[in-house]
């Protein structure tokens, strides 16, 4: 059995996608025949962009899960909240549920995605023997598991506007907020840039089907 | 489709700019639009968070809409014209970025949990801007259920 990647599978059928409009053209265009935009049986340098704002997500993470995200007044006391202790003073007061929510938009989908995309990047950059199936699977998952992370931001932004009375109670933003909505829109970006063709590049022997 | 687009314009302005929430709190009633809201982050510094909640609330669903509704204008009476047939090119090409940009449902859930946050230590009510804002997203839902990206491609090409 010869096997072929499907690169060269492409070159010989003479086809290539358009990564705008997603028309198929004929691979002797520079441009497409339908939007316009500039064509390329793969965009190899999207790997490096990819891991380059990934990477600036992953340590912008540090500070927004550190430094605190809100700073609430409350008759004269003042308390910083972080993203973990804002998501522990709700537990304590009885309300799991929405802390649950909290987790899950402000700490579990940041995390997974970062460390979702950086396997799926390294399944390409090194050749690691995962599935393209699941891969493929994983990262549609993590692109739309992505925005729920803007929760987070949303709460922030109707909390600060409400809560402006003065020394009595006062709700104000701090460090990490920045921090925290770089970090979704690199990872975002990130997932963005890639050309996922690059994945499906890969010769597999073994199980060609996947 | 177009009837949806004209419902989700008319609650557009209600769900921006009538208040959303009420705090009650020792005697006195503050209320927010979730266009302060976005202004309030703004005000403090933290310009990128307003950014973002501006473009994710306010921004984007606007343009989407707008963007949905001159596509359908187009393809019932500019198709023949070549300058609209550019225009719903260069539209066609954003439709992606603007359906990405639109985080409706994010914000519908962020009410409830801001709400929960702060009847901790005081009187939570709903404003009108809620119901408006809630209706937004379901008009939007639905209109983006019922668009077809690439239909609209074909509709382009047959006009070549």
């Amino acid at each position: 059995m010869v096997i072929v990647s499907m690169k060269q599978q492409e070159i010989d059928l003479g086809l290539c996608l358009c990564r705008v409009c997603r028309q198929l053209n004929t691979s002797d265009r520079t441009h497409c025949q339908r939007c316009e935009s500039a064509l390329q049986v793969r965009d190899y340098a999207s790997l490096q962009k990819s891991w380059a704002l990934l990477i600036t997500a992953a340590i912008l993470l540090i500070p927004a899960n550190l430094y605190p995200i809100t700073m609430l007044t409350n008759q004269g006391q003042v308390r910083h909240d972080t993203i973990f202790s804002g998501i522990v003073h709700l537990v304590h007061s009885d309300m799991l549920p929405i802390a649950i929510i909290v987790f899950i938009a402000s700490i579990l989908v940041p995390w997974v995605k970062i460390i979702g995309l950086a396997t799926y990047l390294c399944a390409i950059s090194f050749n690691l023997p995962i599935s393209k199936k699941k891969l493929m699977v994983g990262f549609h998952v993590i692109e739309w598991i992505g925005r729920w992370s803007m929760l987070d931001l949303f709460v922030i932004s109707l909390t600060v506007a409400l809560v402006n009375m003065g020394q009595l109670l006062d709700a104000k933003p701090a460090p990490a907020a920045t921090a925290f909505a770089l970090v979704i829109l690199l990872t975002q970006l990130a997932a963005k840039v890639l050309d996922t063709r690059l994945l499906w590049d890969r010769l597999e022997p073994q199980d060609d089907t996947n | 489709m177009l009837a949806l687009c004209v419902t989700a314009l008319i609650f557009y302005f209600p769900a921006n700019f009538l208040p959303v929430l009420e705090i009650h709190f020792l005697g006195s009633i503050r209320t927010t639009t979730v266009f302060q809201g976005a202004f309030a982050v703004f005000d403090q510094g933290y310009w990128v968070v307003g950014l973002a909640v501006l473009a994710a609330a306010v921004i984007g669903p606007g343009l989407l809409i707008l963007s949905i509704l001159a596509q359908i204008l187009i393809v019932k009476w500019g198709l023949s014209i070549a300058f609209w047939r550019r225009s719903l090119k260069q539209l066609l090409k954003l439709q992606g970025l603007l359906s990405q940009l639109t985080m409706l449902e994010i914000y519908v859930i962020s009410f409830l949990v801001s709400s929960f946050q702060l009847s901790d230590f005081s009187d939570i009510y709903f404003g009108m801007g809620t119901f408006c804002f809630t209706m937004l997203f379901l008009v939007t839902l639905f209109l983006q259920r019922e668009y077809d990206l690439e239909h609209m491609w074909t509709l382009l090409d047959g006009h070549r």
